[in-house]
């Protein structure tokens, strides 16, 4: 017998699903309804913002704040 | 086949009873016949229009071809969800039958006998004593709409647009509830007191959009809301449709008009969408009145209106009005069409921008994905950087909608400039083939096309974007615990042919849809089916 889900399909790389099931974890599965592979899931349709910007801040911390190039810089002009 | 915004959906969450009564009313089922339903839907309604018993589901088969049965299920079920059609039984095999209240109308609008009073409004004749032209309308729906758009923008803090010191005119506290309600601004503080607005995500997305989509969402809000204004919704949505239905350039009377009819007018007045020139009153006293009657502008003319062409019109005559025509909005069909010869953006490789514009909304939403840098009379220059359009990114803007503005504004000189590369590439590439020997590299392999903004800006942007946004997600319903791959790959081929299928996976035997009702009769459906055999 087939059964219908409500939810968001969240696609993303593998990497960053890492992250989206450590946070999952970390926080009870109170995230995730059904993981499917290591770039799909469904989530919880009131809580994908969230989730999205924790994954969010989990990427700039990993990948160091400071990374901020100053590519305004426009010698030319000036 | 009219291009179908988001805010369309709107109409499929009213129930089959509410849209029966919409129904009833001539103008707004051509406005639905005309605007929503798909060139094979709008053939089937034809088809089944004048017929007195209903259509056997073999009929609709017969007339589409056996390729395109997905085109042919999209249909029907469009037809389905806007309660246009219902399953109904002929000799005792399944039909569809056409919602009477439509039919009517739909045969009342193309026959024209049988109307009682004047559906589609009452021309005041003679003239009014001062005859308003079509220029001074569009003038008024432009500073009506500009006025709600550079508040939205101009609340955003940017200086540009408060240095500038021109004004836009002030949208009235209706439509300043109106935005409040749809999320599209939030505000704090008192009316007396002076407001600080600020724009959400969702306005963003909001003021890059086209005039027509921008105007339906705000309707829409506008009839979401008419419950808190005491008014029924599916009158005020009727009313709407009636409006839209109006000729531009005419005076319509308003003295059969109800009190709800009134303030709903009065309400589109101040979005710019009709005009109603007000008169200081003959004797004496300094009260201002209405005169009973109106005029429709521009904005709701083209409401309803299918062709692209009528809906190019307003994006230019609404001059410096944001945004592209539904034409271009594919960022592959980039350099499609050479647009009026309105835009003002020059962007180089290097990632500078020249805009000749003054409008201080131009320049607003510029800033929200340029560095700018300097301000001349008729000229802004900037930088398109990284971290300007991973801001723009971070407020809710996509990427698309960047390049879709930029493509849209970009100058008749970037136009030519891309329209000669192209000749050349052609020509070089018709040297080469047909050359002595004859041997085409692997770049012919690829049609290259030559985009209005050069490849590497589009390109960058786009990964500008991939690097903070890496995760898509599609609002829907899961369908999972098959048992049985034939149990499995009826639904998903099914879901398929009907355009509602995100995702799949055929080994683990789910798979994910965008709606499910189709879906789920069908199911059901062959279950039933099943269990008879």
């Amino acid at each position: 017998m087939p059964k219908a889900v409500k939810g968001v399909l969240l696609q993303c790389d593998p990497p960053q699903m890492a992250m989206i099931l450590k946070i999952n974890r970390e926080s009870n599965n109170s995230y995730i309804i059904e993981e499917i592979n290591d770039r799909t899931c469904v989530v919880k349709e009131a809580k994908v913002d969230e989730l999205k910007h924790r994954v969010k801040q989990l990427m700039d911390v990993a990948m160091g704040a400071g990374d901020e190039e100053d590519d305004d810089q426009d010698s030319d002009l000036d | 086949m009219a291009d179908s915004p988001q805010s369309w959906e709107y109409l499929e969450h009213l129930q089959g009873v509410e849209l029966n009564r919409l129904y009833r009313s001539p103008p707004s089922t051509l406005a639905i016949f005309r605007k929503i339903l798909s060139g094979l839907a709008k053939h089937f309604v034809m088809t089944m229009l004048y017929s007195p018993r209903p259509t056997p589901v073999k009929d609709f088969e017969l007339m589409v071809k056996s390729g395109n049965a997905k085109e042919r299920q999209m249909a029907i079920d469009q037809l389905r969800r806007y309660s246009i059609i219902k399953e109904a039984t002929l000799r005792s095999g399944k039909a569809y039958a056409l919602s009477p209240d439509f039919a009517r109308s739909l045969r009342q609008v193309i026959g024209g006998g049988g109307i009682e009073g004047q559906p589609f409004g009452e021309v005041v004749s003679p003239a009014t004593p001062q005859p308003v032209s079509i220029d001074e309308l569009d003038d008024y729906a432009r500073q009506q709409w500009e006025g709600i758009l550079g508040f939205m923008v101009g609340s955003s803090n940017l200086q540009e647009l408060q240095e500038s010191g021109e004004e836009l005119p002030p949208p009235g506290q209706g439509v300043i509830e109106l935005l409040k309600a749809g999320r599209l601004i939030s505000v704090q503080g008192t009316a007396s007191r002076g407001q600080v607005a600020s724009i959400t995500k969702e306005g963003f997305a909001f003021v890059l959009k086209d005039v027509n989509a921008q105007i339906w969402e705000l309707l829409f809000l506008y009839v979401d809301n008419a419950d808190q204004l005491n008014m029924d919704k599916i009158d005020v949505l009727s009313f709407i449709f009636f409006i839209a239905s109006l000729e531009l350039g005419l005076a319509y009377s308003t003295a059969s008009f109800d009190r709800a009819q009134h303030q709903t007018l009065q309400d589109l007045i101040a979005l710019g969408i009709v005009y109603q020139p007000l008169a200081a009153s003959t004797n004496g006293n300094s009260k201002v009145t209405a005169p009973p009657y109106f005029y429709p502008t521009r904005l709701a003319t083209t409401l309803t209106s299918s062709s692209s062409t009528a809906l190019a019109t307003t994006s230019t005559t609404l001059g410096s009005s944001l945004q592209p025509n539904s034409l271009s909005h594919h960022a592959a069909n980039t350099n499609a069409t050479p647009g009026a010869g309105s835009g003002f953006i020059i962007i180089e490789t290097n990632y500078r921008l020249y805009a000749y514009t003054s409008s201080p909304l131009q320049i607003a939403l510029l800033s929200l994905f340029i560095n700018l840098r300097s301000r001349h009379p008729n000229l802004v220059t900037g930088k398109l950087t990284k971290s300007s359009v991973q801001r723009a990114i971070n407020i809710g803007i996509t990427a698309d909608q960047i390049i879709s503005y930029l493509t849209t504004h970009a100058h008749p000189q970037m136009r030519r400039f891309a329209a000669a590369e192209q000749a050349r590439l052609d020509a070089r590439k018709a040297l080469r083939t047909s050359g002595p020997d004859g041997v085409a590299d692997e770049n012919d392999e690829h049609d290259m096309r030559v985009t209005v903004v050069p490849q590497v800006i589009l390109d960058q942007i786009k990964l500008w974007q991939l690097e903070r946004d890496r995760i898509v997600t599609h609002t829907g319903y899961l369908l999972k615990d098959f048992t049985s791959h034939a149990e499995y790959i009826g639904p998903c081929n099914y879901a398929d042919e009907l355009g509602v299928l995100v995702w799949k996976d055929d080994k683990r035997h789910v798979f994910f849809v965008s709606r499910i009702e189709g879906v789920q009769r069908y199911i059901k459906d062959r279950r039933e089916a099943g269990s008879m055999s």
